[in-house]
């Protein structure tokens, strides 16, 4: 027997077996990246995100996925800096081919990622960022889940200035695109209501000490003071406005009703009003479900950014059922005219990506909960 | 008018944790003519390490204070032993490559130990705000202030009368001469250092009950310093001091003119500075 044969031989017995492995590499994976701040001051609340996400990845996969294709999920550490984020992006796009992007929370960041996913055609879901222009720039890639900042204050701004029961305003707010967007918009929704701007401070996210804006705004004596803040910020500013002993009114959009912020704050958040993408309370079956979830994985009840995460990877996950298939533009045709059901209710898009149909929620913190005092629909905007 | 106080009060708080940080800061570049840049996670690690003792391990905060620095110190001593020690005469580039390098890799390791969310150190005084003269402040802010005036009190007592004091003087302005006339040099580096290091947990453990702790406090608080250094003069202790108060004052009296650009006001001092008296406010000429 020559050793060609014996060869042959070897070949022909690990032909099933090569065959069989190859069968069963059959059923690929579906790669969908998502850039999330995972360091920086802005860490806690993408690690939410993420925690959120991973559930709506679990129970696509649980439920036999696409045909048997998994979804698998790769994660970039955008730190919500916008250059850093566009990189995590490139390498999500180019080297990692995913289909889907989701991100990147802060709206600087979104910004600058939006045009990456738009070269590459790759559907991105944005599920924190709320400053307005985002969804005016003509990007048929991007899709936003959540109210813009205009849309919150429209809802609200009434209901707003009967608890403050006064017409002096203050803004309070973080220096990126979301708290500026936050105090131009919410400034013109109370003005119009009668409102008098007094005063806006903007700080920066790295800051610690506040004390010197806390001062400019007590200079100004409003009634209500408006902030904008993620929960590194949002515990310094609760702690040093109840140390300088500030009266006014507090409402706040961002981070004032996470789990993480109530553990630092403890009882001197109480009081603050939020405007608020979602409260884990609410009373819809998708909602239950991911609520239910999310307790039994991580043992505490979802905030507002895991309830993003949940919902952005939700959407994606949906069109690629609608589509029955794992191709860029198939899911974004699927996610532009799709209605999902998310953990705030249904969800569709309007021609220029921007999500409506959802509830938005007005909330008082007591005994370090969100109470609903109030609740809007967003209806679909011009 | 009635809210200057308010802001020379708010200024000299954060000043005095500036200076605290930058002393170090200047004293390692001053002595050893390296440029840490991870010396903001001195200051971060020795909020984390006190977080850690008094909520986890369950010490009081006094005691977490001193065992933090002292555990800060430890760190500082040995990363001088091993990295520092290669470093020495190493072009600064390489010193800077480094010690950025270390930052990233200490920041990430306090990422992964104790997680990405703010936390908190309980401060040992009832919390609340108290009212003296129409300035709202806490006991955690005056503690602060009283803790920068003692260490100015000792830093200066100990290098004008003590030995080592002397020695390290002597070593700041001529190296070769001080160890010609037998100056144990290693051991003031060691030495050095370790007080740095030491002053960085302080200010950390004290602002770890103002503000909040989280990895990335360090970052900022190296940039802090090397603007305090370079505004102050580059190694000299009295200009880290002066340098930390000007640029807490400057940044809380330009919070009134443009909040936004608060931060740009350090940077436009040090440009000034940088114009006018090249060697810092109370720096001596640099060769």
């Amino acid at each position: 027997m020559s050793k060609l044969s014996f060869r042959a031989k070897v070949l022909f017995a690990t032909l099933p077996l090569m065959l069989a492995t190859s069968i069963s590499s059959f059923a690929e994976t579906i790669k969908i990246g998502a850039v999330i701040p995972m360091t920086g001051p802005v860490a806690d609340d993408g690690a939410a995100v993420l925690k959120g996400a991973k559930l709506a990845v679990k129970l696509f996969n649980d439920a036999g996925g696409l045909n048997g294709d998994k979804i698998e999920l790769l994660v970039e550490d955008g730190a919500c800096i916008p250059a850093q984020s566009v990189a995590g992006a490139e390498k999500l796009l180019s080297a990692n081919k995913v289909v889907a992007l989701a991100g990147a929370f802060c709206s600087s960041s979104t910004g600058a990622t939006m045009d990456v996913a738009l070269r590459y055609k790759v559907p991105m879901v944005a599920g924190i960022s709320t400053a307005p222009n985002l969804t005016e720039r003509g990007n048929r890639y991007l899709f936003r889940i959540q109210a813009t900042s205009q849309m919150l204050a429209d809802a609200f701004a009434p209901k707003m200035m009967e608890i403050a029961g006064g017409k002096k305003v203050a803004f309070l707010v973080v220096n990126d695109d979301w708290g500026r967007s936050i105090a131009q918009y919410y400034k013109a929704s109370l003005e119009r209501g009668g409102a008098q701007a007094v005063t806006t401070q903007i700080f920066d996210t790295n800051e610690t000490d506040l004390f010197s804006y806390i001062t400019n705004v007590k200079r100004a004596e409003p009634d209500a003071i408006m902030m904008a803040a993620n929960t590194q910020n949002a515990v310094t500013l609760t702690e040093q406005l109840r140390q300088m002993n500030v009266k006014s009114k507090l409402f706040a959009e961002g981070s004032f009703t996470a789990k993480s912020y109530y553990d630092a704050v403890g009882k001197k958040g109480d009081g603050i009003d939020g405007l608020m993408a979602y409260v884990s309370s609410f009373d819809n079956p998708v909602n239950k479900t991911f609520v239910d979830m999310y307790k039994e994985a991580y043992g505490e009840l979802p905030n507002n950014n895991a309830s993003a995460g949940f919902e952005e990877l939700t959407i994606v996950t949906n069109a690629i059922k609608t589509a029955g298939k794992a191709e860029s533009e198939a899911i974004r045709d699927a996610i532009a005219s799709g209605t999902t059901q998310g953990p705030s209710g249904e969800i569709k898009f309007n021609e220029k990506g921007q999500g409506y149909g959802f509830t938005v929620f007005l909330t008082r913190n007591e005994n370090s909960k969100p109470v609903v005092e109030a609740t809007a629909l967003i209806a679909k905007p011009n | 008018m009635d809210f200057i106080p308010q802001y020379v009060f708010n200024g000299l708080v954060v000043g005095c944790s500036y200076a605290l940080i930058a002393v170090g800061l200047t004293a390692i570049f001053g002595l050893m003519e390296i440029a840490n840049f991870a010396h903001g996670q001195f200051y971060m690690l020795g909020a984390y390490f006190s977080y850690w003792l008094t909520r986890i391990v369950g010490l009081d905060f006094w005691t977490g204070l001193v065992v933090s620095i002292i555990g800060v110190m430890l760190l500082g001593i040995i990363l001088e032993r091993t990295l520092f020690r290669l470093l020495r005469g190493a072009s600064l580039s390489s010193s800077v490559l480094a010690t950025i390098a270390l930052s990233i890799f200490l920041e990430n390791l306090a990422l992964n130990v104790w997680g990405p969310r703010p936390q908190k150190i309980l401060s040992p005084f009832e919390t609340g705000g108290i009212e003296f003269l129409g300035v709202f402040t806490t006991p955690d802010r005056l503690l602060m202030l009283l803790a920068t005036a003692l260490i100015v009190i000792l830093l200066h007592i100990g290098l004008r009368h003590t030995q080592t004091g002397k020695a390290i003087r002597a070593t700041f302005q001529q190296r070769e001469a001080a160890a010609l006339v037998g100056i144990d040099i290693d051991r003031l580096y060691t030495l050095t250092f370790a007080i740095g290091a030491g002053l960085a947990a302080l200010a950390g453990v004290l602002l770890g009950t103002i503000f909040v702790v989280q990895p990335s406090m360090g970052g900022i608080a190296t940039l802090k310093a090397f603007v305090v250094v370079t505004l102050g003069g580059i190694s000299s202790f009295a200009g880290g001091i002066a340098g930390g108060l000007v640029l807490g004052l400057a940044e809380s009296f330009g919070a009134i003119i443009a909040p936004a650009y608060k931060d740009a006001v350090g940077f436009i001092l040090v440009m000034l500075v940088l114009l006018y008296r090249p060697d810092g406010l109370l720096g001596k000429k640099w060769s």
